[in-house]
């Protein structure tokens, strides 16, 4: 089931809303490809041989914005993600009545998924005011008991920024880690699965249809990422159950999984919310259970000053928290220091299935000799 | 890697001006709304053309030979003021972002020195 999958609780815009998202998926693509354009000249030069500035990321920092043509494309990403949020924001609004009613009828709907939302998760202060992607009103966002809003813009507004990234739609992130999945451990039955930082539940769904025998369970901070989740999940038919939870302490009982999988959430974390993400993913795993945490392959170490310098514009100006910590951290050692033994992880690219791009899998499994040290 | 401090510092509002002269940011942001109303435009121009030439309701030399009637002059009017206030709309902002702004700010200006 891949991102672009309709169900009930997708907008379905006016011909004059999709004439604008057609128009900001096109300057998104553009602006990307002159900024890529523009980058990979700027790096050239400036790792020429026998240039002095090689090597320095402030300089290059100071090389790039320097640069007319670098600030105009960096502008243009910036509006181009307003705008996109514009139009997104403007077809929710026409249908929002619709979505409300959707979720209050998710409840009756007999697919066996549930919604349990509590008031006592504690969350980081920065979450509060953050506005990751620079999405109105952030991942918190709640007007209320039936807002679904927060989850609503996700959904829609993370499909046409991919496509705008030219990220692949052929193939989902939770297709792309069951098909690992399927390769490293083909006769794999997880019972019990549990998706952490799950937004808007669309890669929780994944794991119910493959695994139509096992019991899934989704966690998240957000209230109307929750609730729109639910709706969604309930309305494709597919029976989830999401919970409100914080990634560094997830009340399940210990062992009571064999798949924990998270999808594009270490990158939106500090370093100590992963490793305490890793710590719960090894205490949550029976003996022969595996977690895998997918996300971009972002590594500051393996790029040039210029490329570094290019990529921090998504901390400083498109609403990251972490982006840096995440192109910093080292997933196999977070791992080990959770508890798994080196030779059962497994951190790596993997390509999708159509091959435009690959997803960092940081894989583990635990097993007896793991829980006896 | 610790937080880096942006090389552009960023509005109270969160905002951001990528050149040092503000008006050049609203020059490619009204750039960019115009190109936005423009594609609308030439959509929903494309869409008709096909719908009616698929019904073979369209005869393009009485398109171009039109002559609207007074409520559709209006309604053409209606249209152009509110493309024009898209357009504009971020140097309207510019303009009432000067309105509120604290005169003492105004001091060393170099259009007043």
């Amino acid at each position: 089931m891949a991102r672009n999958t309709q169900h009930e609780m997708l907008t379905s815009p006016s011909s004059r809303i999709r004439a604008r998202q057609r128009f900001v998926l096109a300057l998104k693509r553009n602006g990307e490809q002159l900024r890529r354009q523009l980058v990979e000249s700027v790096d050239t030069r400036f790792s020429a041989p026998g240039n002095d500035a090689e090597g320095n990321f402030q300089q290059a920092v100071s090389k790039l914005y320097s640069e007319d043509a670098y600030r105009a494309v960096c502008l243009v990403k910036r509006a181009g993600q307003e705008m996109m949020w514009n139009t997104i924001g403007d077809a929710i609004d026409v249908e929002l009545p619709r979505l409300k009613g959707l979720l209050e009828d998710a409840g009756k709907r007999d697919v066996g998924g549930s919604l349990n939302l509590r008031d006592d998760v504690s969350l980081p202060e920065e979450w509060t005011t953050a506005r990751v992607h620079l999405q109105p009103g952030g991942y918190l966002r709640d007007d209320g008991d039936q807002d679904v809003v927060a989850g609503a813009l996700y959904e829609e507004g993370g499909a046409l920024y991919s496509r705008g990234q030219g990220v692949g739609t052929k193939e989902s992130k939770a297709e792309c880690i069951i098909r690992f999945l399927k390769g490293w451990k083909p006769d794999f039955q997880p019972r019990r699965i549990l998706d952490i930082g799950c937004s808007a539940g669309a890669s929780s769904v994944p794991y119910a249809i493959a695994f139509p025998e096992a019991e899934v369970h989704a966690i998240d901070i957000g209230k109307g990422l929750l609730r729109y989740a639910h709706a969604r999940a309930q309305s494709i038919g597919v029976p989830v159950h999401f919970h409100e939870m914080n990634a560094e302490q997830i009340d399940f009982p210990d062992e009571s999984f064999d798949l924990v999988v998270s999808h594009n959430a270490m990158h939106e974390m500090a370093s100590f919310t992963q490793q305490a993400m890793f710590n719960e993913s090894f205490r949550l795993l029976r003996r022969g259970g595996v977690c895998i945490h997918q996300d971009l392959p972002l590594k500051f170490a393996e790029m040039s000053p210029v490329r570094q310098a290019d990529i921090m514009f998504d901390e400083w100006y498109n609403g990251e928290l972490h982006w840096s910590d995440y192109a910093g951290t080292d997933c196999q050692a977070g791992l080990e220091a959770a508890g798994f033994d080196q030779a059962n992880i497994d951190c790596k690219p993997f390509p999708l299935l159509d091959e435009t791009m690959s997803w960092l899998l940081a894989a583990a499994e635990k097993t007896v000799s793991d829980e006896m040290s | 890697m610790s937080r880096i401090p942006p090389p552009i510092s960023k509005h109270e509002d969160n905002g951001v001006s990528f050149f040092e002269t503000p008006g050049v940011d609203m020059l490619y942001r009204t750039c960019l709304a115009l190109a936005e109303e423009l594609a609308i435009t030439q959509d929903r121009l494309d869409t008709l053309e096909r719908v009616l030439s698929q019904r073979g309701q369209i005869d393009l030399e009485e398109v171009d030979h039109f002559e609207p009637d007074a409520h559709a002059e209006s309604q053409k009017h209606c249209l152009a003021a509110r493309l024009s206030e898209n357009v504009l709309a971020p140097i309207k902002a510019l303009v009432e972002q000067y309105e509120v702004r604290d005169p003492e700010a105004e001091r060393g200006r170099p259009h007043e020195k």
